[in-house]
């Protein structure tokens, strides 16, 4: 019997992940189909690049909400990396590879600050991270006077414009990020921790669990990741500005969402992130191509998201429903008259 | 194996535990009993690494041991099996008992084959059936049990604490355990057993040790104590009896329910409730008692039902209705859906009946003040102090403010679901004496319990449940129903229904 | 299952249906695109407009992108989005004029005619720029002042130091003033820092220095309610000592005051314009005629100096603040 459910559940997040395929394709064959110009490889490259530092900011996005929690300052951490490094090169004159690894280093370590917090102030992870975001988007504005940096070096545009075999260097970055921790994730002892801190905190502190230790490793390895993020959009849009990635942690916790997250924390996967990241930047894309007005963009986000909360529920429900009637059939049966 | 002398742990300058001496013996089982407050938790907590001692000195297997967290514990061969499970049910049998122990290969990725091997052999030995990469959630809660012990034998734990883990197991499940600890203890473990039950540890252990007020008042080889003996030792000083006297008027049919259905959890109950009475619902864990009272309530929707009050048929749409009828539910689950936990008694006692104490749509503090007070020595409920946040009170309070919440709304019929789980044995008398004085005044009672005796020592009639409905209705008047009575109706269908 | 699949078809309907709407025939006609930032501000809504309304004379049709806040990399993104389409022509105001260089460059590479509008990105290769020139704004707002109040016109400035535009504004308004009022003077500025309440502190400190000011020039859209406050503060909102304050927005608020005789006048920028002039430079440049662009080979004429849209300083009475009064319809 209790194979049986366990095989339930499983296939039910399955049928989320082929759900969210078949729609994210009909979506695509239908803008196609009506208005042409969407499966070319230039217009997938721009779908890809339209999404891809918020997509790379969701992968840790999901680590921290299977934990149980949730990193609203990515964003602006984003916009941080993308001015620091910006500074250190134009500014301070260091190397690119230097700049690069100061850079990712500080955004993680802000990470590692929003995680302390959390543990020893045991504040909800909202406030701390929305206090993160805020006043770092203030630090943004301050050190830069609301004025962009640009004047890089070409070998530092690269990592924003450069193609290896083609594609985009942020895309490669994304999908071999994705495989790393997709794979982390699924089998490393340290990260398959956090599903206990988020299906229980308390179970996995009694299990011997470190929660402070990897509360905070998973904060950093969010702001590391909105760092190369922002070290990767500055090169690809050759400024650094305050006003960069607004709003990109909303679109990241959507991506983690969709692809089939509980945002109560103990389930999620980098495979169902990137479905999430996938289908926004497809809903994004038909909107472009068909030209409706692009504040219905936010409606579709919302009501997609509202879906796949929908969904998941659907599916809880089932598999209650499915037990009870394991259980209904019990009952029926030793109510029937006994024949010996 | 341990030995633990002059043990001393003050919080905020609370004495909790005072020269504290407990030896635990390989190969036996120790059980470890005491009423709430008396020291139980945090010694155990103390041994186990979960918090550090303020005096004392702990010798386990021959070595002065100090340690500074759980996983320290861990790696010397102390476990603990809480009472509250830390299963979590989204992750596979396997990973919960390999959690922080998992077999990896170099770079740290988890082996999941051989997990899976080693768990199917650890069950194997403990002769239980469950696979391995089932997820943890879909199992009953006995099995989870049982999942937490393999999580210490995998540890090659060599002394496993265990935290009252029957409260919330059927008898069957239960004796599935003790043969799991009497196999473990054969095979030269030392096991700490803490409970509330009696008649368990008379069951299982060897030796047994008091705490009262955060001292050893006593430690007994099991065989050689009686229950009366040790009861005084807890109480610091004998019970005369165990249950009220019942009383010896029980009236007409009050209330009547019948074809009260659920889906997937109750079929078919029928009963009737007469003035005065108590009506006791056995059976084990999971036979339905709990969905019929919710489903009675509407709490949970039913699939059909017909219920009378005094001869005349009533709807029970809701909780609130059913309020409304002087029927009330006071729920198992005292902390999730009984309580609420940041606010004082004052508000507690008066959440079911804002309503009526409510003046021009206002609070009437004044009148809730009173009436709280009344239960608080009523009751005997501590501190005396009504303003005081249930979180701060001890289960035993906890569950006295809950009935008081109940009684508060007048009811006809009251049912009470566990009102003496995690209770220590002076509050459990206290409750006892209640719902008796209660029923002497009028009262029909429903008393749902997994304690057998105390179904047998409080009710008049008792119902037994089984697969979701109501398999025998045995009369108690006389008070002379044995529990062998009432497990042979809980279990006797059982060969023939599968 | 069945519901499952019900909410997923569900969802695809809801997809389906709001893409649908706009199917309308529009492979045959040539689409142009906008792309602004701070999107449904009214400013820019009247600069759709114009674009709109400019396209739909030859019959093309017209679409507006970019974010609603200060993002200048989701402007770039919507550019890049735009050419891979594969729009005719796209008009962008730059949120960041540095942001936007990478994307503007791949449009115009691209051979999608593309420029800029009111906020310039100076270092693209842009075809032009078409917006309000400041120093001549400055210079029209300047003469206003001096026509109306002669030679004894003297002016406070409340402007923000240090930025290029607000610095050209400033010197076209002083040697517009000369131009008529030789008399005239610029007697005081202030650092307003962009604040409303900063601009009322440091303008009624500016009026109580200098009592002989009878004019407020602000030099940029927000200073003007403050300043306007600053003369109540010293009792010279009406009456003979009114100070003139002269304001640089089309907000309604202000065009309100103006009518209400608050404010003394204002400068109004043209938004309509600056999309209908786009427009017609994007559909030039997209048509090209018997000799190409020197400047930009395979595409039609267009200037390749940048194109003033002019101000006009309105007073009260002036039929052209009812009109700016009625939002456009977009």
């Amino acid at each position: 019997m209790s194979i049986n459910f366990a095989k339930i559940k499983v296939s039910g997040s399955w049928l989320q992940y082929i759900g969210l395929i078949v729609v994210t394709v009909l979506i695509v064959a239908f803008t196609h189909s009506v208005f042409g110009n969407v499966v070319t490889l230039a217009n997938l490259r721009v779908l890809a690049m339209n999404m891809i530092f918020e997509a790379i900011m969701a992968l840790g996005m999901t680590f921290v909400i299977i934990l149980g929690g949730i990193d609203l300052s990515v964003a602006s951490v984003f916009a941080f990396g993308e001015i620091l490094v910006a500074k250190l090169m134009v500014e301070v004159g260091l190397s690119v590879p230097l700049a690069a690894a100061i850079t990712v280093a500080v955004c993680a370590l802000i990470g590692a600050l929003n995680g302390a917090m959390i543990v020893s102030f045991r504040v909800h992870p909202m406030v701390v991270t929305l206090g993160t975001l805020l006043t770092l988007r203030g630090v943004n504005l301050a050190i830069t006077d609301g004025r962009s940096i640009s004047g890089f070096s070409d070998s530092f545009l690269w990592l924003g414009q450069g193609r290896i075999l083609g594609v985009d260097f942020p895309i490669v970055f994304f999908a071999v990020a994705a495989v790393v921790l997709g794979m982390l994730l699924g089998h490393h002892r340290f990260f398959r921790q956090i599903y206990f801190i988020g299906g229980s905190e308390r179970a996995a502190k009694y299990s011997g669990v470190d929660v402070a230790r990897v509360k905070i490793a998973i904060y950093a390895l969010s702001g590391f990741l909105a760092g190369c993020a922002g070290i990767m959009a500055a090169a690809k849009y050759g400024a650094a500005h305050w006003g960069h990635g607004n709003m990109a942690e909303l679109k990241a916790i959507g991506s983690v969402a969709i692809g089939g997250a509980d945002m109560m924390g103990g389930s999620g996967t980098i495979f169902g992130t990137v479905l999430g990241a996938i289908f926004l930047a497809v809903v994004h894309n038909a909107f472009v191509t068909s030209a409706v007005n692009p504040f219905w963009y936010d409606v579709v986000n919302g009501v997609m998201l509202l879906i796949a909360v929908l969904v998941s529920r659907v599916i809880a429900k089932q598999n209650e429903r499915k037990m009870k009637s394991v259980r209904q059939q019990k009952i029926d049966r030793s109510l029937q008259p006994q024949s010996p | 194996m341990l030995q633990a002398t002059g043990i001393n742990k003050s919080f905020f300058g609370n004495r909790v535990l005072e020269d504290v001496n407990f030896d635990v013996k390989a190969g036996q089982v120790h059980a470890l009993i005491g009423e709430n407050g008396a020291g139980k938790s945090t010694l155990v907590n103390i041994l186990s690494g979960n918090l550090q001692r303020d005096t004392g000195k702990v010798v386990f297997d021959g070595d002065t041991v100090s340690f500074d967290n759980p996983l320290e514990a861990m790696s010397a061969g102390i476990s603990v099996v809480h009472q509250e499970l830390s299963i979590v049910p989204q992750a596979t049998v396997a990973e919960n008992i390999f959690l922080r122990r998992e077999i990896t290969n170099r770079f740290g990725f988890n082996d999941w084959n051989a997990m899976y091997a080693r768990c199917q052999a650890v069950f194997d030995r403990m002769q239980v059936d469950i696979n391995p990469r089932a997820l943890a959630g879909s199992l009953s809660i006995g099995m989870q049990q049982l999942v937490e012990v393999a999580k210490s034998v995998v540890l090659n734990a060599k002394l496993i604490f265990m935290d009252e883990p029957t409260s919330s197991l059927s008898e069957k499940e239960i004796d599935e355990l003790f043969q799991v600890v009497r196999d473990l203890r054969d095979s030269g473990l030392a096991i700490v057993f803490i409970s509330h039950k009696l008649n368990e540890l008379f069951e299982i252990s060897d030796h047994v040790t008091v705490l009262r007020d955060g001292r050893n008042v006593g430690t007994r080889l099991t065989a050689e104590a009686s229950s009366d003996e040790i009861i005084s030792l807890m109480v610091g000083r004998s019970l005369s009896k165990l249950y009220p006297e019942r009383s010896a008027s029980v009236g007409d049919v009050v209330f009547s329910c019948r074809d009260l259905a659920l889906f997937g959890a109750v079929k078919d109950v029928n009963f009737d409730l007469r003035r005065g009475e108590i009506l006791g619902m056995a059976g084990l864990i999971g036979a339905g008692r709990t969905e019929a009272m919710l489903a009675l309530i509407n709490a949970r929707k039913r699939a059909s039902g017909r219920f009378e009050l005094n001869g005349k048929p009533i709807e029970l749409n809701s909780p609130h209705e059913a309020l409304g009828h002087g029927i009330v539910y006071l729920s198992e689950d005292r902390k999730g859906s009984g309580l609420f936990l940041d606010y004082d008694m004052v508000l507690n006692v008066s959440s079911c009946v804002l309503d009526r104490e409510a003046r021009f749509g206002m609070e009437n503090r004044k009148a809730m003040r009173e009436a709280t007070w009344r239960y608080v020595t009523e009751m005997d409920i501590r501190p005396k102090r009504p303003s005081a946040t249930i979180l701060s009170l001890s289960g035993g309070n906890q569950q006295k403010i809950l009935l008081a919440k109940s009684l508060n709304a007048d009811p006809k019929v009251l049912i009470v679901d566990e009102p003496t789980r995690g209770v220590d044995v002076g509050a459990k008398a206290q409750i006892h004496k209640k719902l008796r004085e209660l029923a002497n005044a009028g009262c029909s009672i429903i008393l749902i319990s997994s304690e057998l005796p105390e179904v047998l020592g409080m009710s008049d009639r008792v119902l037994v449940f089984r697969s979701g409905t109501v398999v025998a209705d045995l009369d108690n008047k006389a008070g002379v129903l044995t529990q062998e009575d009432v497990m042979n109706a809980a279990v006797e269908l059982e060969g023939l229904a599968v | 299952m069945n519901k499952i699949c019900l909410s997923l078809a569900a969802a695809a309907l809801t997809a389906g249906s709001l893409l649908a709407a706009p199917v309308k025939a529009q492979q045959t006609e040539e689409h142009y695109a906008m792309v602004v930032f701070l999107k449904g501000s009214e400013f820019f809504n009247w600069a759709y407009a114009g674009f709109q309304d400019a396209a739909a004379t030859v019959g093309a049709t017209t679409e507006l992108q970019g974010p609603a806040d200060w993002d200048a990399s989701a402007e770039a993104r919507a550019v890049d989005q735009l050419v891979a389409k594969g729009v005719k022509g796209i008009a962008v105001t730059a949120g960041d004029a540095d942001t936007l260089v990478g994307s503007i460059n791949a449009a115009m590479e691209a051979g999608v005619p593309t420029l800029t509008f009111d906020s310039d990105s100076p270092k693209s290769n842009r075809l032009l720029f078409v917006g309000t020139n400041n120093y001549n704004a400055g210079f029209a707002a300047g003469k206003a002042v001096g026509e109306q109040i002669g030679g004894d016109a003297r002016v406070g400035v409340s402007l923000i130091p240090g930025l290029d535009s607000i610095n050209h504004r400033l010197q076209g308004f002083k040697e517009g003033l000369a131009s008529v009022a030789p008399g005239a003077e610029v007697v005081a500025q202030v650092n307003d820092e962009g604040d409303l309440q900063k601009a009322e502190t440091v303008n009624t400190a500016m009026l109580q220095a200098n009592p002989q000011i009878n004019v407020i020039f602000c030099a940029h859209g927000n200073p003007a309610t403050g300043a306007l406050a600053a003369t109540r503060n010293v009792g010279r909102f009406d009456g003979p000592n009114k100070v003139h304050v002269l304001a640089w927005s089309i907000d309604v608020p202000i065009l309100q005051g103006i009518e209400d005789d608050e404010y003394g006048s204002t400068v109004a920028q043209n938004p309509y314009m600056m999309g209908v002039q786009s427009f017609l430079q994007l559909w030039s440049a997209a048509h090209p005629t018997q000799f190409d662009s020197l400047t930009n080979p395979g595409m039609g004429q267009v200037p390749t100096a940048d194109l003033d849209t002019g101000v006009k300083i309105l007073k009260k009475g002036d039929p052209a603040i009812k009109a700016l009064m009625t939002p456009p319809r977009i």
